[in-house]
Protein backbone atom coordinates (compact mmCIF):
# COMPACT_ATOMS: atom_id res chain seq x y z
CA UNK A 1 0.00 0.00 0.00
CA UNK A 2 1.76 3.06 -1.12
CA UNK A 3 -1.24 5.69 0.05
CA UNK A 4 -2.08 6.63 3.42
CA UNK A 5 -5.11 8.69 2.72
CA UNK A 6 -7.85 8.48 5.04
CA UNK A 7 -11.02 7.38 4.02
CA UNK A 8 -12.78 7.86 6.55
CA UNK A 9 -12.14 10.52 9.35
CA UNK A 10 -14.80 11.46 11.58
CA UNK A 11 -14.18 13.64 14.93
CA UNK A 12 -16.63 14.20 18.04
CA UNK A 13 -19.22 12.78 16.16
CA UNK A 14 -22.75 12.33 17.93
CA UNK A 15 -26.45 11.05 17.04
CA UNK A 16 -29.12 12.33 19.61
CA UNK A 17 -32.74 11.11 18.35
CA UNK A 18 -35.94 13.19 19.44
CA UNK A 19 -32.96 15.66 21.69
CA UNK A 20 -32.48 12.69 24.53
CA UNK A 21 -31.80 9.72 22.63
CA UNK A 22 -27.89 9.38 22.33
CA UNK A 23 -27.27 6.31 19.61
CA UNK A 24 -23.66 7.41 18.75
CA UNK A 25 -21.99 9.37 21.41
CA UNK A 26 -18.91 11.59 20.64
CA UNK A 27 -17.13 9.21 18.60
CA UNK A 28 -13.75 10.14 16.93
CA UNK A 29 -11.82 7.53 14.08
CA UNK A 30 -10.46 7.28 11.02
CA UNK A 31 -10.21 4.50 8.46
CA UNK A 32 -6.65 4.46 5.79
CA UNK A 33 -7.98 3.91 2.00
CA UNK A 34 -7.16 -0.04 1.13
CA UNK A 35 -8.52 -1.41 4.40
CA UNK A 36 -11.21 -3.83 5.54
CA UNK A 37 -12.89 -1.83 8.53
CA UNK A 38 -15.28 -3.56 10.85
CA UNK A 39 -17.97 -2.18 13.68
CA UNK A 40 -18.37 -4.55 15.82
CA UNK A 41 -21.02 -4.33 18.13
CA UNK A 42 -24.25 -5.97 19.83
CA UNK A 43 -27.55 -4.58 18.30
CA UNK A 44 -28.56 -1.26 19.26
CA UNK A 45 -24.93 -0.21 19.86
CA UNK A 46 -24.70 2.73 17.32
CA UNK A 47 -23.43 1.11 14.70
CA UNK A 48 -26.51 1.78 11.86
CA UNK A 49 -26.54 5.01 13.12
CA UNK A 50 -23.30 5.91 12.42
CA UNK A 51 -22.81 4.49 9.14
CA UNK A 52 -26.59 6.49 8.53
CA UNK A 53 -24.70 9.26 9.26
CA UNK A 54 -21.73 8.70 7.05
CA UNK A 55 -23.54 7.93 4.00
CA UNK A 56 -25.21 11.10 4.02
CA UNK A 57 -28.72 9.18 4.62
CA UNK A 58 -29.41 11.48 8.38
CA UNK A 59 -28.19 14.11 9.40
CA UNK A 60 -25.08 14.32 11.87
CA UNK A 61 -26.35 15.76 15.16
CA UNK A 62 -22.89 17.19 16.48
CA UNK A 63 -18.98 16.62 14.88
CA UNK A 64 -17.58 16.27 11.93
CA UNK A 65 -17.21 13.33 9.25
CA UNK A 66 -15.09 13.46 6.27
CA UNK A 67 -15.19 11.04 3.74
CA UNK A 68 -12.01 11.15 1.48
CA UNK A 69 -11.52 14.81 2.18
CA UNK A 70 -15.02 15.76 1.67
CA UNK A 71 -17.28 17.07 4.86
CA UNK A 72 -20.21 14.92 5.02
CA UNK A 73 -22.49 17.70 5.94
CA UNK A 74 -21.61 20.21 3.14
CA UNK A 75 -20.92 18.12 0.71
CA UNK A 76 -23.73 15.33 0.34
CA UNK A 77 -23.80 14.89 -3.03
CA UNK A 78 -20.14 14.59 -3.91
CA UNK A 79 -19.81 12.30 -0.81
CA UNK A 80 -22.06 9.90 -2.77
CA UNK A 81 -20.35 9.83 -6.07
CA UNK A 82 -17.94 8.10 -4.19
CA UNK A 83 -19.39 5.63 -2.11
CA UNK A 84 -21.60 2.54 -2.33
CA UNK A 85 -23.96 1.53 0.12
CA UNK A 86 -25.84 -1.62 0.76
CA UNK A 87 -28.02 -1.44 3.88
CA UNK A 88 -29.27 -4.40 6.43
CA UNK A 89 -31.96 -5.46 4.74
CA UNK A 90 -32.28 -7.02 1.55
CA UNK A 91 -32.83 -3.76 -0.12
CA UNK A 92 -33.18 -4.82 -3.79
CA UNK A 93 -36.15 -4.80 -5.31
CA UNK A 94 -38.05 -7.99 -5.47
CA UNK A 95 -40.40 -6.63 -8.26
CA UNK A 96 -37.65 -5.90 -10.48
CA UNK A 97 -35.10 -8.89 -12.72
CA UNK A 98 -31.58 -8.71 -11.28
CA UNK A 99 -30.20 -6.74 -14.32
CA UNK A 100 -33.00 -4.14 -13.91
CA UNK A 101 -31.76 -3.57 -10.37
CA UNK A 102 -27.93 -3.50 -11.55
CA UNK A 103 -29.47 -1.26 -14.89
CA UNK A 104 -31.09 1.08 -12.27
CA UNK A 105 -28.05 1.71 -10.27
CA UNK A 106 -26.23 1.90 -12.75
CA UNK A 107 -28.47 4.67 -14.31
CA UNK A 108 -28.36 6.48 -11.02
CA UNK A 109 -24.92 6.43 -10.75
CA UNK A 110 -24.90 8.12 -14.50
CA UNK A 111 -22.78 6.11 -16.12
CA UNK A 112 -22.89 5.80 -19.49
CA UNK A 113 -24.82 3.22 -21.63
CA UNK A 114 -21.72 1.12 -23.42
CA UNK A 115 -19.56 1.61 -20.08
CA UNK A 116 -23.00 -0.03 -17.67
CA UNK A 117 -23.93 -3.11 -20.23
CA UNK A 118 -20.29 -4.21 -19.85
CA UNK A 119 -20.03 -3.27 -16.00
CA UNK A 120 -23.26 -4.80 -15.55
CA UNK A 121 -21.86 -8.36 -17.48
CA UNK A 122 -19.07 -8.38 -15.45
CA UNK A 123 -20.75 -7.82 -11.90
CA UNK A 124 -23.22 -10.76 -12.99
CA UNK A 125 -20.12 -12.91 -13.90
CA UNK A 126 -17.93 -11.61 -10.61
CA UNK A 127 -21.35 -12.26 -8.41
CA UNK A 128 -22.16 -15.84 -9.55
CA UNK A 129 -25.45 -14.07 -11.11
CA UNK A 130 -25.36 -14.48 -15.08
CA UNK A 131 -27.85 -17.58 -15.48
CA UNK A 132 -30.26 -15.70 -12.83
CA UNK A 133 -29.98 -12.29 -13.84
CA UNK A 134 -33.47 -11.80 -16.05
CA UNK A 135 -35.82 -13.73 -13.10
CA UNK A 136 -37.67 -11.36 -10.70
CA UNK A 137 -35.40 -10.70 -7.91
CA UNK A 138 -38.41 -12.28 -5.54
CA UNK A 139 -37.48 -15.32 -6.67
CA UNK A 140 -33.50 -15.05 -5.29
CA UNK A 141 -32.56 -16.53 -1.81
CA UNK A 142 -31.46 -14.55 0.78
CA UNK A 143 -27.48 -14.81 -0.62
CA UNK A 144 -28.13 -14.23 -4.37
CA UNK A 145 -30.23 -10.88 -2.95
CA UNK A 146 -27.07 -9.87 -0.80
CA UNK A 147 -24.49 -10.51 -3.64
CA UNK A 148 -26.81 -8.46 -6.30
CA UNK A 149 -26.63 -5.95 -3.61
CA UNK A 150 -23.03 -5.88 -3.42
CA UNK A 151 -22.96 -5.53 -7.39
CA UNK A 152 -25.30 -2.58 -7.36
CA UNK A 153 -23.02 -0.77 -4.73
CA UNK A 154 -19.75 -1.93 -6.77
CA UNK A 155 -20.85 -0.59 -10.57
CA UNK A 156 -19.56 2.63 -10.01
CA UNK A 157 -16.59 1.69 -8.55
CA UNK A 158 -16.56 3.39 -5.95
CA UNK A 159 -13.46 4.15 -3.56
CA UNK A 160 -15.15 3.04 -0.16
CA UNK A 161 -17.98 0.55 0.41
CA UNK A 162 -19.98 0.85 3.39
CA UNK A 163 -21.46 -2.80 3.80
CA UNK A 164 -24.23 -2.72 7.16
CA UNK A 165 -24.57 -5.83 8.45
CA UNK A 166 -23.42 -7.77 5.20
CA UNK A 167 -24.38 -11.21 6.63
CA UNK A 168 -26.80 -10.94 8.87
CA UNK A 169 -29.40 -13.79 8.13
CA UNK A 170 -27.62 -15.82 5.63
CA UNK A 171 -27.33 -19.41 6.17
CA UNK A 172 -23.28 -20.74 6.27
CA UNK A 173 -22.19 -21.25 2.72
CA UNK A 174 -24.52 -17.86 2.00
CA UNK A 175 -22.33 -16.14 4.63
CA UNK A 176 -18.64 -17.91 3.37
CA UNK A 177 -19.80 -16.59 -0.01
CA UNK A 178 -20.68 -13.03 0.89
CA UNK A 179 -16.68 -13.24 2.77
CA UNK A 180 -15.53 -14.43 -0.69
CA UNK A 181 -16.65 -11.30 -2.78
CA UNK A 182 -15.86 -9.18 -0.14
CA UNK A 183 -12.44 -10.02 0.10
CA UNK A 184 -11.94 -10.25 -3.56
CA UNK A 185 -13.58 -6.59 -3.91
CA UNK A 186 -10.73 -5.24 -1.27
CA UNK A 187 -7.77 -6.97 -3.05
CA UNK A 188 -8.41 -7.03 -6.55
CA UNK A 189 -10.04 -3.03 -6.80
CA UNK A 190 -8.34 -1.84 -3.92
CA UNK A 191 -11.90 -0.77 -2.54
CA UNK A 192 -11.76 0.41 1.01
CA UNK A 193 -14.52 -1.41 2.99
CA UNK A 194 -16.18 -0.24 6.15
CA UNK A 195 -19.09 -2.61 7.55
CA UNK A 196 -20.66 -3.51 10.87
CA UNK A 197 -21.31 -6.80 12.04
CA UNK A 198 -22.41 -8.34 15.26
CA UNK A 199 -20.97 -11.70 14.59
CA UNK A 200 -17.48 -12.21 15.80
CA UNK A 201 -16.00 -14.53 13.51
CA UNK A 202 -17.05 -12.20 10.36
CA UNK A 203 -15.11 -9.22 12.22
CA UNK A 204 -12.15 -12.18 12.58
CA UNK A 205 -12.54 -13.19 9.30
CA UNK A 206 -12.60 -10.52 7.67
CA UNK A 207 -10.95 -7.29 9.01
CA UNK A 208 -7.82 -5.17 8.97
CA UNK A 209 -8.83 -3.45 11.93
CA UNK A 210 -11.69 -3.09 14.19
CA UNK A 211 -13.93 -0.77 16.48
CA UNK A 212 -15.40 -2.17 19.26
CA UNK A 213 -18.47 -0.38 19.65
CA UNK A 214 -20.78 -0.63 22.49
CA UNK A 215 -24.01 1.63 23.96
CA UNK A 216 -23.21 4.63 21.06
CA UNK A 217 -19.14 4.95 22.17
CA UNK A 218 -16.11 3.15 20.85
CA UNK A 219 -14.83 1.28 23.07
CA UNK A 220 -11.34 0.63 21.28
CA UNK A 221 -9.72 0.30 17.65
CA UNK A 222 -7.09 -2.74 17.17
CA UNK A 223 -6.28 -4.97 14.49
CA UNK A 224 -8.12 -8.76 15.59
CA UNK A 225 -4.52 -10.08 16.47
CA UNK A 226 -3.80 -7.38 18.86
CA UNK A 227 -7.03 -7.16 19.84
CA UNK A 228 -6.73 -11.09 21.23
CA UNK A 229 -3.42 -10.69 21.93
CA UNK A 230 -5.02 -7.91 24.60
CA UNK A 231 -6.26 -10.74 26.23
CA UNK A 232 -3.59 -12.65 26.61
CA UNK A 233 -4.36 -15.92 27.98
CA UNK A 234 -6.37 -19.37 26.65
CA UNK A 235 -8.79 -21.19 28.43
CA UNK A 236 -7.65 -24.67 28.94
CA UNK A 237 -10.28 -27.45 30.11
CA UNK A 238 -9.02 -30.58 32.01
CA UNK A 239 -11.26 -33.73 32.91
CA UNK A 240 -9.08 -35.66 35.58
CA UNK A 241 -9.68 -38.82 37.17
CA UNK A 242 -9.51 -37.92 40.57
CA UNK A 243 -10.48 -41.54 41.70
CA UNK A 244 -11.15 -42.09 45.41
CA UNK A 245 -9.36 -38.92 46.34
CA UNK A 246 -11.87 -35.96 45.05
CA UNK A 247 -11.30 -33.80 48.00
CA UNK A 248 -7.34 -34.33 48.27
CA UNK A 249 -7.19 -33.67 44.83
CA UNK A 250 -9.12 -30.20 44.49
CA UNK A 251 -6.91 -29.14 47.94
CA UNK A 252 -4.05 -29.84 46.01
CA UNK A 253 -5.09 -28.92 42.94
CA UNK A 254 -6.15 -25.40 44.72
CA UNK A 255 -2.36 -25.04 46.41
CA UNK A 256 -1.14 -24.96 43.21
CA UNK A 257 -2.63 -22.65 41.30
CA UNK A 258 -0.41 -19.76 42.43
CA UNK A 259 2.41 -21.76 41.70
CA UNK A 260 1.95 -22.77 38.32
CA UNK A 261 0.46 -18.92 37.26
CA UNK A 262 -3.15 -20.61 36.41
CA UNK A 263 -6.32 -18.80 37.27
CA UNK A 264 -9.29 -21.36 37.90
CA UNK A 265 -12.60 -21.02 36.14
CA UNK A 266 -14.34 -23.60 37.46
CA UNK A 267 -13.20 -26.52 39.85
CA UNK A 268 -15.93 -29.46 40.18
CA UNK A 269 -15.59 -32.98 40.55
CA UNK A 270 -13.43 -34.07 37.79
CA UNK A 271 -13.22 -31.17 36.05
CA UNK A 272 -10.57 -28.33 36.43
CA UNK A 273 -10.92 -25.24 34.02
CA UNK A 274 -8.80 -22.90 34.22
CA UNK A 275 -6.71 -19.79 32.07
CA UNK A 276 -2.79 -19.63 31.80
CA UNK A 277 -1.30 -17.21 29.73
CA UNK A 278 -0.08 -18.34 26.26
CA UNK A 279 -2.12 -21.62 27.03
CA UNK A 280 -0.47 -22.89 24.45
CA UNK A 281 3.34 -23.19 25.46
CA UNK A 282 2.30 -23.46 29.09
CA UNK A 283 -0.78 -25.79 29.62
CA UNK A 284 1.93 -29.05 28.80
CA UNK A 285 4.16 -27.83 31.88
CA UNK A 286 1.19 -27.39 34.21
CA UNK A 287 -0.15 -31.37 33.01
CA UNK A 288 3.36 -32.53 33.63
CA UNK A 289 3.29 -30.95 37.32
CA UNK A 290 -0.19 -33.28 37.30
CA UNK A 291 1.06 -36.38 36.09
CA UNK A 292 4.21 -36.40 38.51
CA UNK A 293 1.19 -36.29 41.04
CA UNK A 294 -0.36 -39.19 39.54
CA UNK A 295 -3.62 -37.16 38.49
CA UNK A 296 -5.04 -39.31 35.19
CA UNK A 297 -6.05 -36.95 32.67
CA UNK A 298 -9.44 -38.23 30.61
CA UNK A 299 -10.23 -35.77 28.47
CA UNK A 300 -8.22 -32.25 27.44
CA UNK A 301 -9.27 -28.62 25.68
CA UNK A 302 -7.29 -26.04 24.99
CA UNK A 303 -8.41 -22.89 23.41
CA UNK A 304 -6.56 -19.66 22.03
CA UNK A 305 -7.35 -16.37 22.89
CA UNK A 306 -10.62 -15.49 20.61
CA UNK A 307 -12.14 -12.24 19.68
CA UNK A 308 -15.29 -13.02 21.92
CA UNK A 309 -12.76 -13.11 24.76
CA UNK A 310 -11.45 -9.80 24.04
CA UNK A 311 -14.89 -8.01 23.39
CA UNK A 312 -15.77 -9.87 26.97
CA UNK A 313 -13.14 -8.20 28.51
CA UNK A 314 -13.49 -4.84 26.80
CA UNK A 315 -16.88 -4.56 27.12
CA UNK A 316 -17.63 -6.40 30.14
CA UNK A 317 -20.67 -8.19 28.10
CA UNK A 318 -21.34 -10.89 26.11
CA UNK A 319 -21.89 -10.00 22.38
CA UNK A 320 -25.16 -11.54 22.87
CA UNK A 321 -26.23 -9.95 26.51
CA UNK A 322 -27.68 -6.80 26.75
CA UNK A 323 -28.84 -7.05 23.56
CA UNK A 324 -31.77 -9.11 23.47
CA UNK A 325 -35.07 -6.91 23.29
CA UNK A 326 -32.96 -5.14 19.95
CA UNK A 327 -32.27 -8.76 18.73
CA UNK A 328 -35.82 -9.64 18.68
CA UNK A 329 -36.67 -6.60 16.91
CA UNK A 330 -33.47 -7.48 14.20
CA UNK A 331 -34.62 -10.80 13.89
CA UNK A 332 -38.36 -9.78 13.12
CA UNK A 333 -36.87 -7.27 10.69
CA UNK A 334 -34.73 -9.81 8.69
CA UNK A 335 -38.09 -12.35 8.72
CA UNK A 336 -40.08 -10.29 7.20
CA UNK A 337 -38.09 -9.02 4.20
CA UNK A 338 -37.39 -13.09 3.56
CA UNK A 339 -40.65 -13.22 3.74
CA UNK A 340 -41.32 -11.01 0.82
CA UNK A 341 -38.46 -12.56 -0.69
CA UNK A 342 -39.56 -16.38 -0.57
CA UNK B 1 -27.79 23.77 -16.79
CA UNK B 2 -25.68 20.83 -15.68
CA UNK B 3 -27.74 19.85 -12.29
CA UNK B 4 -30.83 20.83 -14.06
CA UNK B 5 -30.24 18.03 -16.96
CA UNK B 6 -29.23 15.46 -14.39
CA UNK B 7 -32.09 16.20 -12.24
CA UNK B 8 -34.82 15.38 -15.35
CA UNK B 9 -32.70 12.44 -16.49
CA UNK B 10 -32.79 10.91 -12.65
CA UNK B 11 -36.32 11.70 -12.67
CA UNK B 12 -36.76 9.81 -15.54
CA UNK B 13 -34.51 6.69 -14.50
CA UNK B 14 -36.99 6.57 -11.05
CA UNK B 15 -39.78 7.25 -13.14
CA UNK B 16 -38.87 4.36 -15.66
CA UNK B 17 -37.97 1.87 -13.28
CA UNK B 18 -41.63 2.55 -11.39
CA UNK B 19 -43.23 1.96 -14.84
CA UNK B 20 -41.36 -1.65 -15.46
CA UNK B 21 -42.80 -2.64 -11.81
CA UNK B 22 -46.19 -2.28 -12.80
CA UNK B 23 -45.35 -3.91 -16.23
CA UNK B 24 -44.05 -6.79 -13.99
CA UNK B 25 -46.89 -7.24 -12.30
CA UNK B 26 -50.22 -5.17 -13.27
CA UNK B 27 -52.66 -6.81 -10.81
CA UNK B 28 -52.79 -4.23 -8.18
CA UNK B 29 -53.59 -1.31 -11.09
CA UNK B 30 -56.35 -4.10 -12.78
CA UNK B 31 -57.47 -4.35 -8.88
CA UNK B 32 -57.82 -0.53 -8.75
CA UNK B 33 -59.70 -0.04 -11.13
CA UNK B 34 -62.73 -2.17 -10.15
CA UNK B 35 -64.09 0.61 -7.40
CA UNK B 36 -64.22 3.61 -9.89
CA UNK B 37 -65.90 1.72 -12.58
CA UNK B 38 -68.43 0.17 -9.93
CA UNK B 39 -69.39 3.93 -9.14
CA UNK B 40 -69.76 4.19 -12.89
CA UNK B 41 -71.39 1.12 -13.99
CA UNK B 42 -73.57 0.75 -11.06
CA UNK B 43 -74.25 4.15 -8.86
CA UNK B 44 -73.72 6.10 -11.98
CA UNK B 45 -76.29 4.28 -14.26
CA UNK B 46 -78.96 3.82 -11.47
CA UNK B 47 -78.83 7.88 -10.52
CA UNK B 48 -79.34 8.63 -14.50
CA UNK B 49 -82.41 6.65 -15.05
CA UNK B 50 -84.41 8.20 -11.98
CA UNK B 51 -82.47 11.62 -12.38
CA UNK B 52 -82.46 12.18 -8.75
CA UNK B 53 -79.82 14.65 -9.03
CA UNK B 54 -80.28 17.74 -10.91
CA UNK B 55 -77.56 17.93 -13.16
CA UNK B 56 -79.04 20.46 -16.06
CA UNK B 57 -78.77 19.96 -19.48
CA UNK B 58 -76.73 17.17 -18.80
CA UNK B 59 -77.40 13.48 -18.40
CA UNK B 60 -75.95 12.31 -14.73
CA UNK B 61 -74.01 9.54 -16.31
CA UNK B 62 -72.02 12.26 -18.42
CA UNK B 63 -72.00 14.20 -15.27
CA UNK B 64 -70.37 11.79 -13.03
CA UNK B 65 -67.58 10.39 -15.46
CA UNK B 66 -64.82 12.81 -15.20
CA UNK B 67 -66.07 12.83 -11.34
CA UNK B 68 -64.88 8.99 -11.63
CA UNK B 69 -61.96 9.81 -13.54
CA UNK B 70 -60.67 11.81 -10.84
CA UNK B 71 -61.90 9.58 -7.75
CA UNK B 72 -59.74 6.39 -9.36
CA UNK B 73 -57.06 8.93 -9.80
CA UNK B 74 -57.36 9.98 -6.10
CA UNK B 75 -57.79 6.73 -4.52
CA UNK B 76 -54.79 5.03 -5.96
CA UNK B 77 -52.16 7.94 -5.92
CA UNK B 78 -53.24 8.50 -2.45
CA UNK B 79 -52.27 5.40 -1.59
CA UNK B 80 -48.41 5.89 -2.96
CA UNK B 81 -46.82 6.97 1.09
CA UNK B 82 -48.00 3.16 1.85
CA UNK B 83 -44.85 1.95 -1.16
CA UNK B 84 -42.84 4.53 -0.02
CA UNK B 85 -42.87 3.37 3.61
CA UNK B 86 -42.29 -0.33 2.31
CA UNK B 87 -39.57 0.66 0.35
CA UNK B 88 -37.88 2.25 3.84
CA UNK B 89 -38.55 -0.38 5.70
CA UNK B 90 -36.89 -2.90 3.65
CA UNK B 91 -33.72 -0.23 2.57
CA UNK B 92 -35.32 0.08 -0.69
CA UNK B 93 -35.56 4.63 0.13
CA UNK B 94 -31.93 4.47 1.81
CA UNK B 95 -30.34 2.52 -0.82
CA UNK B 96 -31.96 4.75 -3.59
CA UNK B 97 -31.09 8.01 -1.39
CA UNK B 98 -27.42 7.05 -0.93
CA UNK B 99 -26.79 7.14 -4.77
CA UNK B 100 -25.96 10.46 -6.52
CA UNK B 101 -30.18 10.86 -7.08
CA UNK B 102 -31.56 14.55 -5.16
CA UNK B 103 -34.49 13.50 -3.08
CA UNK B 104 -36.41 16.02 -5.51
CA UNK B 105 -35.94 13.38 -8.33
CA UNK B 106 -37.16 10.52 -6.33
CA UNK B 107 -40.12 12.32 -5.67
CA UNK B 108 -41.03 13.43 -8.67
CA UNK B 109 -40.37 10.50 -10.52
CA UNK B 110 -42.42 8.73 -8.13
CA UNK B 111 -45.09 10.93 -8.33
CA UNK B 112 -44.85 10.78 -12.31
CA UNK B 113 -45.61 7.03 -11.72
CA UNK B 114 -48.77 7.61 -10.12
CA UNK B 115 -49.52 9.80 -13.27
CA UNK B 116 -48.76 6.79 -15.93
CA UNK B 117 -51.45 4.60 -13.38
CA UNK B 118 -53.75 7.43 -13.86
CA UNK B 119 -53.72 7.70 -17.65
CA UNK B 120 -53.94 3.84 -18.24
CA UNK B 121 -57.57 4.07 -15.60
CA UNK B 122 -58.50 6.81 -17.24
CA UNK B 123 -58.51 5.21 -20.52
CA UNK B 124 -60.31 2.06 -19.20
CA UNK B 125 -62.94 4.25 -17.66
CA UNK B 126 -63.67 6.52 -21.15
CA UNK B 127 -63.94 3.21 -22.81
CA UNK B 128 -66.06 2.01 -20.26
CA UNK B 129 -68.69 4.98 -20.13
CA UNK B 130 -68.56 5.55 -24.03
CA UNK B 131 -71.57 2.19 -23.94
CA UNK B 132 -73.50 3.90 -21.18
CA UNK B 133 -74.03 6.99 -22.90
CA UNK B 134 -71.35 9.66 -22.08
CA UNK B 135 -70.41 11.29 -25.04
CA UNK B 136 -67.13 12.67 -24.86
CA UNK B 137 -64.62 15.43 -26.56
CA UNK B 138 -62.23 14.10 -28.31
CA UNK B 139 -60.41 16.58 -29.66
CA UNK B 140 -56.55 16.18 -29.53
CA UNK B 141 -56.26 19.61 -27.68
CA UNK B 142 -58.69 18.77 -25.24
CA UNK B 143 -56.95 15.45 -24.84
CA UNK B 144 -53.90 16.50 -24.06
CA UNK B 145 -55.37 18.64 -21.57
CA UNK B 146 -56.90 16.01 -19.78
CA UNK B 147 -53.68 14.19 -19.71
CA UNK B 148 -51.80 16.95 -18.22
CA UNK B 149 -54.18 17.01 -15.50
CA UNK B 150 -54.20 13.88 -15.10
CA UNK B 151 -50.39 13.52 -14.46
CA UNK B 152 -50.73 17.11 -11.98
CA UNK B 153 -53.23 15.05 -10.34
CA UNK B 154 -52.00 11.91 -9.66
CA UNK B 155 -48.25 13.57 -8.30
CA UNK B 156 -50.31 15.65 -6.00
CA UNK B 157 -51.87 13.70 -4.33
CA UNK B 158 -49.18 11.00 -4.26
CA UNK B 159 -46.84 13.87 -3.07
CA UNK B 160 -49.39 14.51 0.18
CA UNK B 161 -49.29 10.47 0.37
CA UNK B 162 -45.27 10.61 1.06
CA UNK B 163 -46.14 13.47 3.98
CA UNK B 164 -48.64 11.26 5.63
CA UNK B 165 -46.66 8.52 5.77
CA UNK B 166 -43.79 11.00 6.90
CA UNK B 167 -45.99 11.79 9.66
CA UNK B 168 -47.44 9.17 10.07
CA UNK B 169 -44.98 6.43 9.61
CA UNK B 170 -46.28 3.45 10.72
CA UNK B 171 -48.73 1.55 8.09
CA UNK B 172 -51.72 0.79 10.59
CA UNK B 173 -51.98 4.53 10.94
CA UNK B 174 -51.13 5.73 7.10
CA UNK B 175 -54.35 3.20 6.47
CA UNK B 176 -56.92 4.51 8.84
CA UNK B 177 -55.80 8.43 8.87
CA UNK B 178 -55.85 8.04 4.73
CA UNK B 179 -58.88 6.87 4.64
CA UNK B 180 -60.86 9.54 6.77
CA UNK B 181 -59.02 11.98 4.35
CA UNK B 182 -60.30 10.33 0.74
CA UNK B 183 -63.97 10.40 1.43
CA UNK B 184 -64.52 14.13 3.06
CA UNK B 185 -62.02 14.96 -0.08
CA UNK B 186 -64.22 12.89 -2.33
CA UNK B 187 -67.36 14.62 -1.07
CA UNK B 188 -66.63 17.83 -0.95
CA UNK B 189 -65.83 17.91 -3.96
CA UNK B 190 -67.98 18.67 -7.36
CA UNK B 191 -67.50 14.68 -8.78
CA UNK B 192 -70.80 13.39 -8.00
CA UNK B 193 -73.35 16.30 -7.46
CA UNK B 194 -72.79 19.84 -8.61
CA UNK B 195 -71.34 22.46 -6.79
CA UNK B 196 -74.73 24.59 -6.13
CA UNK B 197 -76.10 21.62 -4.24
CA UNK B 198 -73.98 21.49 -1.64
CA UNK B 199 -74.32 23.77 1.46
CA UNK B 200 -72.29 26.98 1.92
CA UNK B 201 -69.61 25.61 4.24
CA UNK B 202 -68.74 23.16 1.66
CA UNK B 203 -69.10 25.35 -1.57
CA UNK B 204 -65.73 26.77 0.47
CA UNK B 205 -64.44 24.31 1.06
CA UNK B 206 -63.97 22.88 -2.24
CA UNK B 207 -62.16 26.07 -2.95
CA UNK B 208 -58.85 24.37 -0.95
CA UNK B 209 -59.57 21.07 -2.24
CA UNK B 210 -57.58 19.87 -5.14
CA UNK B 211 -60.37 17.23 -6.48
CA UNK B 212 -62.31 20.08 -7.34
CA UNK B 213 -60.40 21.45 -9.83
CA UNK B 214 -59.13 18.45 -11.00
CA UNK B 215 -62.64 17.35 -11.71
CA UNK B 216 -63.92 20.51 -12.93
CA UNK B 217 -61.10 20.61 -15.49
CA UNK B 218 -61.68 16.60 -16.64
CA UNK B 219 -65.44 17.92 -17.32
CA UNK B 220 -65.05 21.25 -19.42
CA UNK B 221 -62.27 19.05 -21.42
CA UNK B 222 -63.64 16.12 -22.04
CA UNK B 223 -67.62 16.83 -21.99
CA UNK B 224 -68.74 20.67 -22.10
CA UNK B 225 -65.68 21.62 -23.81
CA UNK B 226 -66.43 25.11 -21.83
CA UNK B 227 -62.77 26.66 -21.46
CA UNK B 228 -63.97 29.44 -18.99
CA UNK B 229 -62.29 27.78 -16.18
CA UNK B 230 -59.43 26.38 -17.29
CA UNK B 231 -56.85 28.96 -16.27
CA UNK B 232 -57.75 28.59 -13.21
CA UNK B 233 -58.58 24.81 -12.60
CA UNK B 234 -54.75 24.71 -14.36
CA UNK B 235 -53.38 27.30 -11.80
CA UNK B 236 -54.72 25.80 -8.80
CA UNK B 237 -54.29 22.59 -9.22
CA UNK B 238 -49.95 23.48 -10.24
CA UNK B 239 -50.08 25.50 -6.78
CA UNK B 240 -50.93 22.27 -5.20
CA UNK B 241 -48.84 19.87 -7.10
CA UNK B 242 -45.64 22.70 -6.62
CA UNK B 243 -46.21 22.30 -2.71
CA UNK B 244 -47.21 18.88 -2.12
CA UNK B 245 -43.94 18.45 -4.20
CA UNK B 246 -41.76 20.32 -1.98
CA UNK B 247 -43.69 18.67 0.81
CA UNK B 248 -42.85 14.92 -0.03
CA UNK B 249 -38.94 15.89 -0.25
CA UNK B 250 -39.31 17.17 3.38
CA UNK B 251 -40.91 14.07 3.66
CA UNK B 252 -39.04 11.60 1.95
CA UNK B 253 -36.06 13.64 4.36
CA UNK B 254 -38.15 13.37 7.32
CA UNK B 255 -39.28 9.77 6.64
CA UNK B 256 -35.10 8.75 6.62
CA UNK B 257 -34.72 10.25 9.94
Amino acid sequence: MTTTMNAIDVKHLSKIYKGEIKAVDDVSFNVKEGIIFGFLGPNGAGKSSTIKMLVTLTKITKGSAHIFNLDVAREPSKVRELIGYVPQELSADGSLTGYENLLLSAKLYGLEPEVRTERIRDILEIMDLTQRSNNLVSMYSGGMVRRLEIGQAMLHHPRLLFLDEPTIGLDPAGRKLVWEHIRKLNKEWNTTIFLTTHYMEEADELCDQIGIIDRGKICVIDSPESLKQMVGTGTVTACLDLGDHQKEGQEYLTSVAGELAVSILELSSGKWQFTVPDAVQNAPKVLQKLNEHHITLKDLEIKSPTLEDAFLQITGTRLDEGSSKYNLKAVKRTRRTFKRFG
Amino acid sequence: MVSAINFVTKTGVILEFEVRKIIHDPFELFVRMIQPILWLVVFGSMFNQYRIINTGNLSYISFIAPGIIAQSILFTSIFYGIAITWDKDSGILAKLMATPTSRGSIVLGKGLSAGVRGIVQSIVIIILAIPLGVTFDFAPVNLLGVAAIIVLAATCFACLSIVFASLLRRRERFMGVIQLITMPLFFASNALYPLEAMPQILQDFTRINPLFYVVDGFRSLLITNNWANIPLDFGALLLFTLFFIVAGIWGLKRLME
